[in-house]
């Protein structure tokens, strides 16, 4: 008894005095992970939250730092910010670090924007990686970057972005000079400042607890952009509403949002290689530095709404950074109402809860969702094409299986069966549409 | 005994005072600069943990109410609103026409989420009627656009930000702790825990000694 309550008191008196830990530290990447509530974006219609990441090793984090999202409930739920998937096909987003690197006892936030049909979320768990600057494992580069002889040969001025094997680590002082720790792997240096200065030196045989210096020579590399992100609001799945009053595009470098100050071009552009269409007039820039565009206009420029389309924008920021970028998308405008029953053979197949694949086909639409307990499960507007819906359950040791497709060209209902063996066998209907 | 006994006094002790109920006013001006009518979201999103409560009470403003919006956890009438974290998202929308000011109340239970899940947050928005997007652009940094957010953390009276336009405009608004004259402290559940296992102590103590 007295040991109960020993072992009660002790997990009492640890949540007592660790209160803000809200995530056990990582194991392998020793950070403690943190996570404040919630707010509702009505913009994107994501729900937003804000995630701290804080190095609790001894030994500097450096970037690329992503923050993985392991598990999340319900699965419905997806990352609207997504930067990219792991090899274990986990999707993350990238923690913006200061100064590149997370220093050991130091903090870096990165807000996470969920995506849910349902509205809800439960429970999401986190791992870090990151690279880990061992001393024992690593080497000190002292970079000087300065321009070509045809672009006058003197160093270059501060802010120039450093990179290492394509991973931008640090950027030049006034200088034109930058320290950087590295891994002793490391080949390629490049440095770079948007709209067209570019460099690269390599480095071999780096040994440990080296530092080495390395000149690195910039010329005009043809035009490029700024390392930002384009993001359309209430883009979802790659599916843009019909329904939205306003289509806004949003330039974000480092999760930040760029302050957008000349709209250069906005065009559409045909995947298949048709010429382009000039929509810049479309748009205004909002106080915020976002671009926005009435939708009536703008669905009306794109006229044939079925199909993919590629939205390219380029804009200068405040300091007069270009920033260019290419999004698709796909127009939704039908509305699905779908639903999981139970077959013939087990008409009291419990329905709650079954994860419900969901992809239109011929295109890179995919996305999860998930039923209520009558079967229903939400669906975002979608365009017209053809829908292929998959599900799979278990009961008494059967599965029973929903796999059909439907054609969507106005508003529908679906009805998926979750058909065991017996009904396969008795060539019950896979799935049935009617219309709204 | 009497050592482990003193141990639980003591988290009673200590743990009395870090979970308060927060009593939090709200006051913007300048309305009649978005337009005739305005509309304020007030969102209240559950974390999943301990549950909370958000009172929306002390309603005053110049203008004429219009249509209320309840949603998900949303309850009440007129002279005030309940919220409650029974489902993920609960909104309230309150529309009203020819307003020039608002102020109103938010009494605020503060149960810490539950280890590794998310706090429970309310936040208040001043949205656009009819596209039902924010009307003001705010420095919030998730860029939802909202003038103030308060995070049940379970310690002291939660989290209370407020923030302020991305340009000049004539709207302005504010938010802070309402200190009550007469405070009653809400024991958290850490304490309540404790004093469960002093009484079971103690029955065990007076068993033994019978």
């Amino acid at each position: 008894m007295t040991s109960c309550i020993l072992r009660i008191l002790a997990i009492v008196l640890s949540i007592v005095t660790t209160p803000w830990v809200l995530s056990a530290p990582q194991p392998v990447n020793q950070v403690e992970v943190k996570r404040s509530g919630f707010l509702y974006n009505r913009q994107t219609d994501t729900f937003d939250t804000i995630v701290t990441v804080r190095n609790t090793s001894t030994v500097p984090l450096a970037a690329p730092m992503k923050l993985v999202l392991e598990s999340v409930k319900p699965v419905s739920v997806s990352l609207y910010n997504i930067y990219g998937k792991t090899a274990l096909g986990k999707p993350y987003v990238e923690v913006p670090l200061p100064g590149f690197v997370l220093d050991p006892g130091k903090s870096a936030t990165v807000p996470v924007r969920f995506v849910n049909l349902g509205k809800t979320v439960t429970a999401a768990t986190f791992s870090v990686q990151a690279e880990r600057l061992d001393p024992d494992a690593t080497a000190r580069l002292e970079i000087v970057a300065r321009m070509n002889a045809e672009n006058g040969g003197n160093t270059v001025g501060s802010g120039f972005a450093v990179k290492l094997d394509g991973v931008t680590r640090a950027t030049t002082d006034a200088q034109g000079r930058a320290r950087v720790v590295t891994p002793l792997g490391v080949s390629e240096i490049t440095v770079s400042s948007p709209p067209n200065y570019y460099g690269a030196a390599q480095v071999i045989g780096l040994t440990a607890g080296e530092t080495r210096n390395v000149d690195v020579e910039l010329g005009d590399s043809g035009e490029f952009g700024a390392e930002s992100m384009l993001r359309m609001d209430r883009l979802q799945h790659l599916m843009l509403p019909r329904n939205i009053p306003l289509v806004v595009l949003r330039f974000f470098q480092y999760e930040k949002i760029v302050a957008s100050d000349l709209v250069e071009l906005v065009e559409l552009r045909d995947p298949a290689g048709g010429p382009p269409m000039d929509i810049t007039g479309l748009f205004t820039i909002r106080s915020d530095g976002s671009l926005a565009a009435n939708s009536t206009a703008f669905f009306a420029a794109i006229g044939n709404l079925n199909g993919k389309k590629l939205l390219f924008a380029q804009v200068l920021d405040k300091q007069g950074v270009p920033h260019l970028r290419e999004i698709p998308f796909y127009v939704s405008q039908r509305t699905v109402l779908g639903k999981v029953s139970a077959p013939p053979s087990n008409p009291g197949l419990p329905l709650g809860g079954i994860p419900i694949q969901v992809s239109v086909l011929n295109t890179d639409i995919a996305f999860e969702t998930e039923s209520a307990v009558d079967g229903t499960f939400p669906l975002p507007l979608l365009p017209s094409g053809i829908l292929l819906i998959k599900a799979e359950t278990t009961s008494g040791g059967i599965y029973y299986t929903g796999r059909g497709t439907a054609v969507i060209s106005g508003n529908v209902r679906v009805d998926l069966k979750m058909r065991g063996p017996t009904d396969v066998t008795n060539n019950v209907p896979p799935i049935t549409t009617s219309p709204l | 005994m009497k050592t482990l006994v003193s141990m639980l006094a003591t988290i009673v002790a200590t743990s009395i005072g870090q979970a308060h109920a927060s009593i939090i006013q709200f006051d913007i001006s300048g309305l009649d600069s978005i337009g005739p009518d305005v509309l304020f979201a007030i969102d209240f999103i559950d974390g999943d943990g301990p549950s909370n409560t958000v009172n929306v009470s002390n309603i005053n403003t110049d203008g004429t109410a219009g249509p209320v919006t309840l949603f998900g956890g949303a309850s009440g009438t007129v002279g005030g609103y309940l919220l409650e974290d029974t489902v993920f998202y609960t909104r309230l929308l309150l529309k009203y026409s020819n307003a020039t000011q608002l102020s109103l109340r938010f009494d605020t239970t503060n149960n810490a989420p539950m280890h590794g899940m998310f706090a429970d947050m309310l936040s208040l928005y001043l949205l656009n009627v009819s596209s039902g997007l924010p009307a003001i652009f705010t420095d919030e940094p998730l860029g939802t656009n909202a003038l103030m957010s308060w995070t049940a953390s379970g310690l002291n009276r939660g989290d209370l930000l407020v923030y302020g336009p991305m340009s000049p405009i004539q709207v302005t608004w504010s938010s802070a702790y309402h200190y009550d004259s007469n405070p009653i402290p809400e024991p958290s559940a850490l304490p309540l825990l404790a004093i469960g296992l002093i009484g079971l102590l103690a029955t065990k103590s007076l068993r033994k000694e019978r």
